[in-house]
């Protein structure tokens, strides 16, 4: 792609006669300017040039499409019915309507990511200059943007490089969007291929942004050793005035705190946040406290403790304006992709502003200025906490007031039945009734705080009040914390941990991303990442999952942050940031290759891609992944090869990409080294698949790490975690042993004897390890290939 | 509640909407029918209570008199077999789907597809979209669902029942089992 740009810069030019200074003037992009690295076949690829790969790939892990009604309802055809193999008046069948409805959600996440990049991008150059260069790491990190490297072929040196980018990914997404129209894409392997492009495009842009804020504000920059924040409701000083901010776009925070240390109020105010913006405002200010994941809005929200609440994009609960209405709190959106009904006020004075919310003549105001959002969200807070003291501001019923709202429950059921967890609420209302919130309290546990249940109420009882209210004591010791998000990976580490990942020595990395729809409380995931930082495996996190995995403590009262380091290496617990973060993962298994093996990365997605799936032992667990924006994130991390397990709820994506270890003619790969056909056994075995449990999805971590390339002595170590687990949460051996040992090599010492009967049973027979590859581009010596 | 409204009222099915169960003898005609049947378990069969005794009895019944193989999902293989079954095979909820929707399946003993499947033991949002992906995968295979809750995407469902009315209703499917009955 060849962008040309025009750009002229006049900083002072003075009389005719006068002198000209700093005139810089650029006529487009020079592509590879500084970068001598050979570009390879698919700089700023479309989706065709790389639809072989995807397809190579779907023919391993098809398709099993989980729809959830029978009809499509897109188009005034219809509705039609497309069960049972009936086509729609479009002609469209069950499968490519699945499908389309997966690259729907794929391209709705990496719009709403390139959307943020491209606010954050022009926000950012708007203030700092197009010129303001890029900085991840300083010379930690050389390959500072290894997803775009790969992906555009260009190495982004200023922010202005970014826009570039930016162009290309609209001009993708809109043409996959496109692609959804009635009467265009039929074939359902031809919509998978488009939802892996849509995905790859997502890292791009998440890549991009977060690049883009690591690089202008005063975030970690690949630091493994970033600060222990704050995280939890028991952390926060409600005797303060209290800014809530909620989303994704973190530069209205970053001037909430900005401002807040300009008028010396950091330490007379509190700022805390929800989300991925949470997340952000702690790498901008460690000082920052980070409330919760998404499902700890209604809980915060109506604890009354918010004086102030700052919403921008992504993940906001949609019914927030009401909340905050209920308790008084006025609520500022920062965003024009969330504008809330509300008044534009951007241009307005500020003391106007502040008059209008403080006094309650409006419920909230839009000001989509960041720098407005900072004064305007502090001197509002500090006024409105006085005004708020003489309103009822906690609607958290009382222990008496909880009994009386329990005596209301009919038992009707219709809560537990609206209740995504289907949560046993009318029998722990009969309890509460009688003055025991014992097992109310444990609801709250496992709680998304969706707030269906109270919806459905023919009582009106304020079901999720009584929740917080009966877990009180629980609420209060909400005291944890959070290694701040450190952005990317260095390149030493790379250096000195790509060698015994790809030999199969680290057992593998295990990424816990997305956001917090979790089956039954955020305590698993805590529970998963400290089992596997035991293992020694790398456990990387972000997000809504990062937050989940520091709301524990172990017998000595230490948070899995606190309990492990923060180094990509074996044994860690890395918080590399947001969601926008989730590139710095795909990033270090596409920095394995290019630090590691010294594989090029300009343009070069393919080759690079069969690389990771071939040799990079990563599995992505999105264990309460909710939005179309995890699908994007899920989908980046497929088409490089890399499985995801999502929890329960993750079967409502409506599609999964699973391989048959039972068919042994799946799983052939080509030895680089003569061309032969090689059969590796089923590694891994699915690339995106619903565990019904933790218990299922921790073994399921520990075989989908196993890679073609393993040494034997890699592949013993991943073989011992895989079967103890299996051993341990199942209470059997495994039945498919066999099928992961190519040679006794392979067997685990200690297991030997146990191991070797089934072996011997099976008549397995020694194979060789190959150089493993999908791409017949790949093989450098062609003897007797098949 | 009414019968036969989906259990989560939001998990509507769509154009085709499973039979109730009125009757166990509906049942035993099914098994009589069926060349090849299977049980799949999901991991609340171990749920305790109720629902796991009235589950365990069933399934210990199916497998001792008709011989049905039992599958469970899961985790949940070395807790059955402290109740006393021992799962003829253990396999993901999502790949025994994705295997029953597979003409070409061999089965767990090698033996061709099933054609009659019995379900039980999941949450209701993770069972409701395996019963789509079931009727759409594998529209000739009759599914049939043994939890207490509506599911419209099975062949044939219980309705909605309170716990001992659901109880009840499986303690007459049993008394219905023998040989005759084969």
């Amino acid at each position: 792609m060849n962008k040309r740009n025009i750009h002229i810069s006049l900083n002072e030019a003075k009389s005719s006669a006068g002198s000209l200074k700093g005139l810089d003037i650029q006529v487009g992009k020079i592509k590879g300017e500084f970068w001598d690295e050979k570009e390879g076949p698919t700089p700023f690829p479309d989706h065709i040039d790389l639809r072989n790969w995807d397809r190579t790939l779907l023919a391993r892990y098809k398709p099993l499409y989980l729809p959830f009604c029978d009809l499509c309802c897109l188009c005034t055809y219809g509705k039609c019915d497309l069960s049972g193999g009936k086509r729609g008046a479009c002609g469209i069948g069950m499968e490519a309507q699945q499908s389309r409805i997966v690259l729907l959600a794929a391209c709705i996440g990496a719009a709403t990511h390139t959307s943020h990049g491209r606010h954050l991008v022009t926000h950012l150059i708007g203030k700092y200059g197009r010129r303001t260069p890029i900085n991840v790491g300083g010379s930690n990190v050389d390959v500072e943007a290894p997803v775009i490297r790969l992906v555009c072929g260009i190495k982004p040196k200023t922010l202005s490089d970014l826009e570039t980018v930016l162009d290309y990914l609209e001009s993708q997404l809109t043409e996959l969007l496109a692609t959804a129209h009635t009467g265009q894409e039929s074939d359902p392997i031809d919509f998978e291929s488009k939802v892996f492009h849509a995905g790859m495009l997502d890292h791009v842009a998440l890549e991009l942004a977060d690049m883009a804020q690591i690089s202008v504000f005063d975030f970690p920059k690949a630091d493994p050793d970033a600060e222990l924040v704050k995280l939890g409701l028991g952390t926060i000083d409600s005797k303060k005035p209290v800014i809530l901010v909620i989303g994704h776009n973190v530069p209205p925070a970053v001037d909430i705190i900005r401002y807040s240390q300009k008028h010396d109020l950091s330490d007379k105010i509190e700022v805390t946040g929800i989300c991925c913006t949470a997340i952000d405002l702690t790498r901008q200010d460690p000082h920052a406290k980070i409330v919760g994941p998404i499902s700890w809005q209604l809980r915060y929200i109506r604890s009354g403790v918010p004086d102030v609440i700052v919403v921008d994009e992504q993940c906001v609960r949609a019914d927030l304006l009401i909340e905050a209405g209920n308790v008084s709190a006025p609520l500022i959106a920062t965003s024009s992709k969330n504008c809330a009904g509300l008044v534009d006020r951007t241009l307005d004075n500020p003391d106007d502003i502040i008059s209008d919310l403080v006094s309650g003549k409006v419920p909230g105001v839009l000001i989509l200025d960041p720098d407005k959002v900072g004064e305007i969200a502090v001197r509002t807070a500090v006024l409105v906490k006085e005004t708020r003291r003489t309103k009822k501001v906690s609607f958290i019923p009382t222990d008496q007031e909880l009994i009386e709202l329990a005596k209301r429950c009919g038992g009707c059921m219709e809560c537990t039945r609206a209740c995504p967890n289907e949560t046993p609420i009318p029998e722990a209302m009969k309890s509460a009734a009688l003055g025991n919130f014992v097992s109310l309290a444990e609801i709250y546990d496992s709680c998304i705080g969706c707030g269906r249940c109270e919806d459905v109420c023919n009582k009106d009882i304020p079901i999720h009040n009584t929740l917080v209210a009966a877990a009180r004591k629980k609420v209060i010791s909400e005291q944890f914390f959070v290694r701040a998000g450190r952005g990317a990976i260095q390149d030493i580490e790379i250096r000195e941990v790509g060698g015994p990942i790809v030999l199969g020595e680290i057992p593998g990395v295990v990424a816990f991303v997305g956001c917090a729809n979790f089956p039954k409380g955020v305590s698993e995931v805590a529970e998963m990442a400290r089992e596997f930082a035991k293992r020694r495996y790398i456990c990387v996190a972000s997000g809504c999952s990062a937050m989940a995995i520091g709301m524990y403590k172990n017998e000595d009262g230490q948070t899995p942050y606190e309990e492990y380091h923060g180094r990509f290496e074996a044994g860690g617990i890395v918080n590399v940031g947001s969601c926008v973060s989730n590139a710095h993962i795909s990033g270090a298994a596409i920095k394995i290759a290019s630090i590691f093996a010294k594989r090029n990365l300009r343009g070069n997605y393919e080759e690079i891609a069969d690389y990771v799936y071939n040799r990079v032992g990563a599995v992505g667990v999105a264990w309460g992944a909710m939005s179309q924006k995890a699908a994007a994130i899920a989908s980046g991390f497929w088409r490089l090869g890399i499985p995801v397990i999502v929890g329960p709820h993750g079967a409502k994506y409506r599609r999964m990409l699973m391989g048959r270890k039972d068919n042994e003619e799946d799983w052939y790969v080509y030895d680089t080294r003569t061309g032969e056909k090689v059969y590796v056994g089923p590694v891994p075995e699915h690339l995106f698949i619903t565990a019904e449990t933790k218990e299922e999805a921790m073994v399921l971590i520990a075989k989908l790490c196993m890679r073609p390339n393993d040494t034997s002595r890699g592949r013993s170590m991943k073989l011992t975690h895989y079967i103890d687990l299996y051993k341990r949460l199942y209470g059997i051996m495994p039945d498919d042993i066999h099928l992961y040992i190519r040679s006794s090599a392979d067997i685990p010492i200690t297991m030997k004897e146990e191991i070797l009967p089934i072996i011997t049973e099976k008549g397995q027979s020694d194979q060789i390890i190959p150089d493993p590859t999908l791409l017949t581009s790949q093989i450098r010596k062609r003897n007797g290939a098949k | 509640m009414a019968d036969q409204d989906p259990w989560i009222r939001s998990e509507m099915g769509g154009t085709k909407q499973a039979h109730v169960i009125s009757k166990p003898e509906i049942m035993v005609a099914m098994l009589k029918k069926s060349r090849r049947s299977l049980v799949i378990i999901g991991n609340e069969t171990i749920s305790g209570g109720k629902r796991t005794e009235t589950l365990i009895k069933l399934i210990l019944k199916l497998q001792n008199t008709y011989h049905t193989p039992v599958l469970s999902t899961a985790h949940i293989f070395g807790k059955l077999i402290a109740h006393g079954i021992k799962p003829d095979a253990n396999l993901g909820s999502m790949e025994i789907t994705g295997r029953l929707c597979d003409p070409q399946w061999k089965g767990l003993d090698g033996n061709g597809q099933y054609d009659l499947i019995f379900v039980a033991g999941f949450s209701y949002t993770l069972l409701s979209l395996l019963l789509s992906g079931l009727k759409q995968g594998a529209p000739d295979t009759k599914v049939i669902s043994l939890d207490p809750k509506y599911h419209p995407h099975a062949t044939w469902s219980y309705p909605n029942m309170k716990p001992d009315a659901w109880q009840a209703e499986i303690d007459r499917f049993i008394s219905l089992f023998s040989p005759d009955n084969m």
